[in-house]
């Protein structure tokens, strides 16, 4: 007894500080607004023809007009030539362009923080988002085709059923299509252009992409749309003259390769004036790489590890494994003159 | 059901309303699988003139004639199926694409057109006689107006 009596007491002294602490600390985190808050958005600019309905709610569209506020699940319709400019919370803005549907996913604080989402069927938004006034905020545009993370940049998105079209004006963006590819633009590239086709579904249905669905590969067959990527390096003091490195994958994806098995040789004359680049990303694991040109250069991002690439003439890839990025880059002439696996850094000489 | 064919059923469960106000008649438009002539007219005639305002194809395709925008010859067809290489050529005329060397010995056919626009990407490339979506058709007036406006 005599024993407990003393502990308790000796306890009781040596909690009270830890005790306090332990009030303060609760009595800060509840200070503090942890749920989230929803936000309205608010229309600052209307010009020409613009409506708005909420599914569920509204009947008929309603005329948009400057001044009112809009909620989560809001869709906004644009006429042509109109436009309507919506603030998101302080620090973003987002101008939809003129023939667009859009759909307001989410717009809320949490933790002081705006997370925004805006849904583009089709047509065209510009964001401009200020991190300056809101260093945590997340804001993404989603569409069809993939999702524009925005990281306090600005950035505009184009969707429409021959693809995605994304340009950063200032900033990083991340982009994430449907494939599972992952892009920064700002950081090495400056503008993607995606527009889907059925040569890369009937690629993707030999178990490449395992992110695709049934669905998604079934309306990428719908599509029958030319499948080509252009990638412009971004370069600012050569962006003039840098501009439109355009591939085509039927090029190099002839029916019978498809998908292209693992030790296949890639290779084709893209003639003296193309200028083809081409990253297929899947992941962390970089599993084709063609660029060519007399003489062009190419930013690609393989994980964490950025590097560049300049190739000289006409080039081709074998492709050796696919997930332990071991692959070389051979002339037209079989004969290897650049490797590199995933112990390297870089690319080296042979 | 992927994300496209949500976008798809979103935008068909927008267009109800029968009205013929012009967003409303754009989004009647935007529903369809395959447009008509007639609709690729009114697109066309917002791009070009007054936007947002109720017509009838016949109106619209008139003045875009008139325009030299529009061929001739499609006035007792505005009801059948707009093709890419159809819409080419009215997205050629309102840009005032004059084409290659043939388009401008022989003129600006719809083949040519189609050729012009798809180089460009504006159009996807399914040949000149695929026919075009209604939402293949709101994506095609926003890159129009892009260019008219980067111009």
């Amino acid at each position: 007894m005599e024993f407990r009596k003393g502990g308790t007491r000796r306890g009781g002294k040596g909690s009270m500080p830890v005790m306090m602490w332990l009030l303060a600390t609760l009595t800060a985190w509840a200070g503090q607004d942890e749920t989230p808050q929803e936000l309205d958005v608010t229309v600052l600019e209307v010009k020409g023809g613009v409506e708005t309905k909420v599914p569920g709610k509204d009947k008929k569209w309603a005329k948009l007009e400057k001044g009112v506020t809009l909620q989560k699940g809001a869709m906004v319709q644009t006429g042509i030539k109109s436009h309507v400019l919506l603030q998101f919370g302080e620090s973003t803005k987002v101008l939809v362009r003129p023939s667009t549907f859009a759909v307001i996913n989410e717009a809320y604080l949490e933790r002081n923080a705006l997370r925004g989402d805006v849904r583009v069927d089709v047509g065209s938004v510009h964001v401009d988002a200020e991190r300056g006034k809101d260093p945590n905020l997340e804001f993404k545009v989603t569409t069809p085709q993939g999702t524009a993370a925005v990281r306090g940049t600005r950035l505009g998105v184009r969707t429409s059923p021959e693809g995605l079209e994304a340009f950063s004006e200032k900033g990083i963006t991340d982009i994430n299509t449907i494939f599972g590819y992952e892009y920064k633009l700002g950081l090495h590239l400056s503008r993607l252009h995606s527009a889907i086709g059925s040569d890369l579904a009937k690629m993707a249905k030999g178990g490449r992409l395992p992110q695709l669905t049934h669905d998604s590969l079934k309306s990428l067959d719908d599509n029958q749309g030319e499948q080509s990527w252009s990638i412009q390096a971004f370069n600012p003091a050569s962006q003039a003259n840098e501009m439109g490195h355009r591939i085509h994958h039927d090029a190099i994806c002839a029916p019978t390769a498809s998908p292209i098995p693992i030790g296949t040789l890639v290779q084709w004359d893209c003639g003296l004036f193309a200028k083809w680049n081409c990253v297929w990303d899947s992941g962390n694991s970089l599993w084709l790489v063609i660029g060519t040109s007399p003489i062009s250069s190419a930013f690609f991002d393989l994980g964490n590890n950025r590097y560049e690439m300049r190739v000289h003439g006409r080039v081709a890839m074998y492709l050796k494994n696919i997930t332990g990025i071991d692959w070389e880059f051979q002339s037209t002439a079989g004969v290897p003159f650049y490797s590199w696996n995933g112990a390297l850094q870089s690319l080296s000489a042979q | 059901m992927n994300k496209c064919t949500v976008a798809v059923g979103l935008i068909l469960s927008l267009a109800q309303s029968a009205h013929a106000q012009s967003l409303e008649q754009q989004r009647e438009i935007v529903a369809k699988k395959a447009i008509t002539l007639g609709d690729a007219c009114l697109f066309f005639h917002g791009i070009n003139f007054e936007a947002n305002q109720e017509l009838t194809p016949a109106d619209a395709y008139d003045k875009l004639a008139k325009a030299g925008i529009a061929p001739e010859g499609w006035k007792d067809r505005l009801g059948e199926e707009a093709s890419l290489g159809g819409v080419s050529y009215l997205i050629c005329m309102t840009l005032k694409v004059e084409g290659g060397v043939t388009a401008r010995l022989f003129g600006l056919s719809p083949r040519l057109a189609y050729k012009e626009c798809a180089r460009a990407q504006l159009v996807r490339r399914a040949g000149p006689y695929a026919r075009v979506s209604g939402i293949a058709i709101q994506g095609i007036a926003g890159k129009v107006q892009d260019l008219i406006e980067a111009k």
